[in-house]
This record gives C-alpha cells, sequence and structure tokens, in this order.
C-alpha cells in the first residue's frame, strides 16, 4: 500500500505539467491534420477547376494518408517534446525533492517503510507517464485518420492499411509496429531509466565525487548492456553470435544492469544517503 | 480506493489503447494483398513447381521509403513473414539452410554463395580479411573446412600480397579439384596504377600455403572516362562443384551529367577449366556485341540477347569449346540484373521479372512475368504473370522478386 500511495503521490505532484503536455501535443497534431487535410482539398478543388482530371491529379500530388501529417516536421516536433519532458522529469523527480521550496526528501527518507517503495514508485510513475502518452498518441493516430477518411473522397485516400502505413513512419522509433518491438525498445529504455537513477543516486550521496562516480557507472552499464553488439565487431569469426542469441545475450545483459542498477541503489538509499 | 484515482485511470488507458493497438497490428496480416500466378500460355501444371521469393513494399509517397515485408507466391498462394532487423538481408536460401544445418560451423561465416563450396563429403569457405594490426598492413584468406561425416572442423590463415593501403581482395569462387582447394580472388588496386584482376590461388589443405597462383584475366582501370570489369558469369550452382569459369572484361562509358551507360562492350572471352587449370580462349557466337552471358550449368553456358521476336538463347559447350544450336524463346523484357533472371532447373529454362519498377520509381502497369522453355528447343511449356487480388489497386504495392525455388 505504502509503493501505491507513494505512486499517486508522484503522479499528482506532475499531473498539471502533464495535462499541459498532452494538451499541446494534441493541440499541435490535431491542428495539423486539419491544416494538411484542408489544404489537400483545396488542390483537389482548385485541379479539378482548371479541368485537370483525378487521375492527373493523383499523378503530380499522391494519395493522401496519415503519412502526409506523420511526416511533417511539426508532428516529429510534438513527439519529441514528449520525449524531451518526460526524459527532463527523469531528473527532476529526484532533484525537486531536495531542491524544492522544502527538502520533501527528509520526509520521504524517514517513512516507516523500505526507502525502495519510493525508488520503485518514482520508476513506475515515469513508466506510467510514458505509456500515458504512448497512448495518447495512439488515440491521436486514430483520431488522424478519421479526419483524413471524413474529409478526404475515397478515392484521393491511400488504400494501405492504417497499420502498415505507419510500419513506414518515423513514429516506428517511439511506436514500434509489433508487440516483441515495443518489448524491446522500452526494455531497453528501462535499463536507461534505472541507470539514470543510480547515476543520480551515486551524485547524491557523494556529491562531486558522485558526479564522476555516476557517469562511470552508467559508461560501465552501457558497455554491459551493449556486450552482445560489440562482441560480435570484436569476435567477427568463429565465436560471433547469431540473431536469435545476440537478442537472448542483450536480453540477459539488460536484465543484469536492471537488477545491479537496483541493487547498488538499494545500499546507496540505505547506507550511503542519510537524513 | 478513491486515492489512486489517478495511477488506476492513466494505467488502465494505457494498457486499453497501447494494447488495442497491438491486438489490431498483430492481425494486420491479412489485410496484405493476395498475388496469384494467371496462366497465359502453355501448361498450368507447370506453374505448381515454381515459387517466387521476393519482397512486397507499400508506395507510400512520402520522403521516407516504404516498409517491407518477405514475400512467397505460389500458384495460388501467398505467403507472408517478416525478416528480423538484425538478419542480414543478402542471405540467400542456400545459406541460410547451411546455417540452420552447420550452426556450429557457420558462426560468423559470410552470407555470400561465392565463398563457400559443397560436395558430399565436405564443406569449404573462404573469405579475405585486411590485418591492420601493429603496422602490419596485409591481407589474408581464411580457409574453413567441415568434414561433414566426422564433423571435424579446420581453419587456417593464408597470407595474401596487398600492392597498397587501399588495395582490396574479393573471394569469387571456392572449388575443390585434385586435391586442391582453389580459391579464384579478384584484386582491385587503387591509386596511379589502379587495376583489377582475377586470380586463381591452388591451397594445398596439408601444408596450407598457396601452392600456385594464376592471373586469369587482368585490367588497367586507370582510364576515369570508362569503368572496366573483370566479370565471371554466374553459375546455376554457386555452392555445389563446378569445373568451369566464364571470364570476359567488359568496358562500360557513361554520361556523367545524366548517369546513363552510353556504350557496353564486352571483350576477352575465356573458359577456365579447374581441373586442368586451362584457360582457352572463346572465338564463337556468345562473343557478339549484343550477347550477354547469363548462366552456367554443368558445362554449358547460355548467352542471351533481346530481339524483335523474342529472347535469343545461344548454349555454348564450355567443354568443347562450341555453339549448341540457339532458339528463340517468347520473352520480350530485357534480361539484365535489374529487370530480369534467367535459371535452368529440370531441364527447363526459366526466365521471371525481378520488379515492377520502372526507372523514376513509379510502379510499371505491365504485370511481372515467369516463362518456362524446354532447355534445348526454347519451346514455351507455361507462360504466366503475377496479378493482385481483389480491389486494392496494384499501384500501391510494388513486388521485387529476389529468387525463385523450384519443387
Amino acid at each position: 500500500m505504502k509503493f501505491l500511495k507513494l505512486l499517486n503521490f508522484e503522479l499528482n505532484r506532475f499531473s498539471k505539467f502533464y495535462y499541459l503536455l498532452v494538451a499541446a501535443i494534441v493541440l499541435i497534431q490535431l491542428s495539423l491534420a486539419a491544416y494538411i487535410v484542408n489544404d489537400y482539398m483545396k488542390m483537389i478543388k482548385a485541379s479539378l477547376r482548371s479541368g485537370q482530371t483525378m487521375p492527373d491529379f493523383l499523378e503530380s500530388n499522391g494519395k493522401i494518408s496519415i503519412l502526409n501529417v506523420t511526416e511533417t516536421d511539426l508532428f516529429m516536433v510534438s513527439v519529441v517534446l514528449g520525449v524531451l519532458v518526460l526524459g527532463i522529469y527523469l531528473f527532476f523527480i529526484w532533484y525537486r525533492d531536495w531542491f524544492g521550496k522544502h527538502t520533501f526528501i527528509y520526509r520521504l527518507l524517514t517513512l516507516p517503510a523500505s526507502r525502495m517503495n519510493m525508488y520503485f514508485a518514482k520508476a513506475a510513475a515515469i513508466l506510467l507517464m510514458i505509456f500515458g502518452l504512448l497512448a495518447v498518441q495512439v488515440f491521436l493516430l486514430h483520431v488522424i485518420a478519421l479526419i483524413i477518411e471524413t474529409w478526404v473522397p475515397g478515392n484521393y485516400r491511400s488504400e494501405i492499411n492504417f497499420y502498415h502505413l505507419l510500419e513506414a513512419s518515423q513514429l516506428i522509433l517511439v511506436l514500434p509496429h509489433s508487440f516483441i518491438g515495443l518489448l524491446c525498445s522500452y526494455g531497453a529504455g528501462l535499463v536507461v531509466l534505472f541507470t539514470l537513477f543510480t547515476s543520480i543516486l551515486l551524485e547524491r550521496s557523494y556529491r562531486l565525487r558522485g558526479v564522476i562516480l555516476g557517469g562511470i557507472y552508467a559508461l560501465i552499464a552501457i558497455l554491459v548492456f551493449t556486450i552482445p553488439l560489440w562482441y560480435n565487431i570484436l569476435f567477427k569469426q568463429a565465436v560471433s553470435l547469431y540473431p536469435d542469441e545476440e537478442r537472448m545475450a542483450m536480453f540477459a545483459t539488460g536484465l543484469a544492469v536492471v537488477i545491479g542498477s537496483i541493487l547498488l541503489s538499494r545500499y546507496l538509499l540505505k547506507h550511503k544517503i542519510t537524513v | 480506493m478513491k486515492k489512486y484515482i489517478k495511477s488506476a485511470i492513466l494505467g488502465a488507458a494505457a494498457v486499453l489503447l497501447v494494447g488495442s493497438y497491438y491486438i489490431g497490428s498483430a492481425n494486420v496480416e491479412r489485410t496484405l494483398p493476395q498475388f496469384v500466378l494467371k496462366h497465359l500460355e502453355g501448361n498450368p501444371k507447370e506453374a505448381a513447381h515454381i515459387t517466387l521469393e521476393g519482397e512486397l513494399y507499400f508506395n507510400t509517397r512520402t520522403r521516407f521509403s516504404s516498409a517491407v515485408r518477405e514475400i512467397k507466391i505460389e500458384d495460388e498462394r501467398t505467403t507472408y513473414w517478416q525478416k528480423s532487423a538484425t538478419e542480414p538481408f543478402s542471405s540467400s536460401p542456400k545459406i541460410a539452410e547451411l546455417k540452420d544445418q552447420y550452426r556450429g560451423f557457420m558462426r560468423g561465416k559470410s552470407s555470400y554463395d561465392n565463398n563457400f563450396y559443397e560436395d558430399q563429403t565436405e564443406l569449404l569457405y573462404a573469405e579475405s580479411s585486411d590485418n591492420y594490426s601493429a603496422g602490419d598492413e596485409g591481407s589474408y584468406l581464411t580457409i574453413g573446412m567441415l568434414n561433414k561425416k566426422s564433423g571435424e572442423k579446420k581453419e587456417f590463415h593464408v597470407p595474401l600480397s596487398k600492392p597498397d593501403r587501399d588495395s582490396y581482395v574479393m573471394v569469387e569462387n571456392v572449388q575443390r579439384a585434385n586435391g586442391y582447394i582453389q580459391v579464384i580472388i579478384q584484386e582491385n588496386v587503387h591509386g596511379e596504377a589502379s587495376k583489377q584482376s582475377i586470380r586463381v590461388l591452388k591451397i594445398d589443405p596439408k601444408s596450407k600455403e598457396i601452392t600456385d597462383e594464376q592471373t586469369l584475366s587482368a585490367v588497367d582501370t586507370s582510364d576515369q572516362k570508362s569503368s572496366i570489369n573483370s566479370n565471371m558469369t554466374p553459375n546455376q550452382n554457386p555452392i555445389g562443384s563446378h569445373p568451369y569459369e566464364l571470364l570476359y572484361v567488359e568496358t562500360s562509358e557513361y554520361d556523367e551529367k545524366n548517369g546513363t551507360t552510353i556504350s557496353e562492350e564486352r571483350t576477352s572471352y575465356m573458359v577456365y577449366n579447374a581441373n586442368t587449370g586451362k584457360l582457352d580462349k572463346i572465338k564463337s557466337a556468345i562473343a557478339k556485341k549484343q550477347m550477354r552471358p547469363k548462366l552456367i550449368q554443368g558445362s554449358i553456358l547460355y548467352a542471351v540477347q533481346s530481339e524483335k521476336d523474342g529472347l535469343k538463347v545461344q548454349p555454348y559447350d564450355l567443354q568443347a569449346n562450341k555453339d549448341l544450336a540457339g532458339y528463340t524463346v517468347n520473352w520480350d523484357e530485357e534480361v539484365d540484373n535489374s529487370t530480369s533472371a534467367l535459371e535452368i532447373r529440370d531441364g527447363k529454362l526459366i526466365v521471371y521479372s525481378l520488379d515492377n519498377l520502372i526507372s523514376d520509381g513509379a510502379v510499371n502497369s505491365k504485370p511481372q512475368q515467369v516463362l518456362v522453355a524446354d532447355v534445348k528447343t526454347g519451346q514455351t511449356l507455361y507462360k504466366g504473370e503475377i496479378l493482385m487480388k481483389g480491389s486494392l489497386e496494384p499501384g500501391d504495392y510494388q513486388v521485387n522478386i529476389n529468387e525463385l525455388l523450384y519443387k
């Protein structure tokens, strides 16, 4: 119950800013979709007025699809905005407790429960917010597809399936097209999250020395996690890994980094960070 | 519990929306277009032997390249699958089969047919590498040997000369002949005295040394205006035993402004026999300007030439060094490396279109075709074309065919 309380507490603390972020993303993406669809419709009307036939128009302009919206720079800015804000929040979630108006960390550390509850609550809050944004993105993609479907006549719309179109999109970086891809991408993200949390706690434990220690730890963690990748480059012949073995090895090294990070963080929270 | 409503809503919404997206995505394969081989002429039963493998592209007309699916087109069935992002795209079906069969031996090996030789008793491998360690800028060949019966593996390195830092060596073919491993390499030397040569190295597997070396072809490539290449004709059975190789020099001149080829000339036709080590000049119909040496099967070379009434096929016996009776098959496309391919399977000559793109990247309205003809007479046994089923627009999809499997 302590964990849930702390998780809810973390979400509440960031909720206003989070709603603002979601509102900004919704506004950018929907207005962009409306603008692009409206522009395309104007082009159709202008071409029909000038006596151009539909095949001629499609030959020079192509059919419209969700990619006309998702492949614009402004759309990607809205996606990067979400990634960037949550990336900054990953540091903010810890440092605010020390440097905020009231040094809240002392209250958190003196709670009559394991300090790891606080650690996992912060990690879970960030994960929930990431998946929350992902859910908003999925919802928005369906809305954009609906806008195109409602406004543009069928002959001018691409017949390629919505999901297949998105495979050709830059969005694949944040929304992989298969569930396995999602697990791999966000699994790697989880490794980065726990590594950065440990680096932050190292800095908080040893202050200036901790910055160097945190940097070294992050470097070691990245090296360990990517062993299967550089192992194949170093040992090309005879001992290199097959793609399926490489994936298994990446899973194992990722798990090792996560467990190592949690254990080190536990030690730091228990013995090094004092009230 | 009311206190946790925010966490609960956020968690539930995330799971529901992201979950529904991936459920939808998992079921989307059934919306992919289905292709069939539509019978045009000949015996429709011939189509049952043919499977065409390639890729399906979604023609999204955006600045990003289209997404891709591996596709297998049979007479009445289309199968899709997706290659892992880490799998090498160049892997031929034969290499994939060898990797499944001899996982230990094939570990870390290249994915090119040219690097392998296989017979009933052994599997051989040769690959060239550069060694930059400790200031030693040499090249070497890695030779791998697997005894298929005992499972015994051997590997050794053979040093190669390296005329300059930028020169490089590629393995073109590996054969086993007269107890030796014969590796045909192409060496490219850059700089002022740039040249390209094709050499055969005879390697003794016992002493692990090169015992003999022979230059089959060498051309000066320092002329900037044209490109000169020593070429070897592909073999129908690149990994198996095939003692005959056809070599020729190809000179191409380009228009630098629009990047098109102005002229192409093939000269110096020679046949090399790995069993005897002899290199003979060829003087035959295949050395004509417009003839294109296309494929070797056994000791027969098939050269082709596109003509108004079809594709002229000129077989040539490399062993006897003489032309065989030529014929014309019912095929009206060019048979070059990018548009159509030719294969000989089960005593039949098969020609098939590789892609349905025209030069500017637009989709060709003419469907890709497959022709099966008698290899001795050129008589059409089957002709068909790849057609998309249903109401989907062909222009939204592109099919590139890479391989033909013959059952």
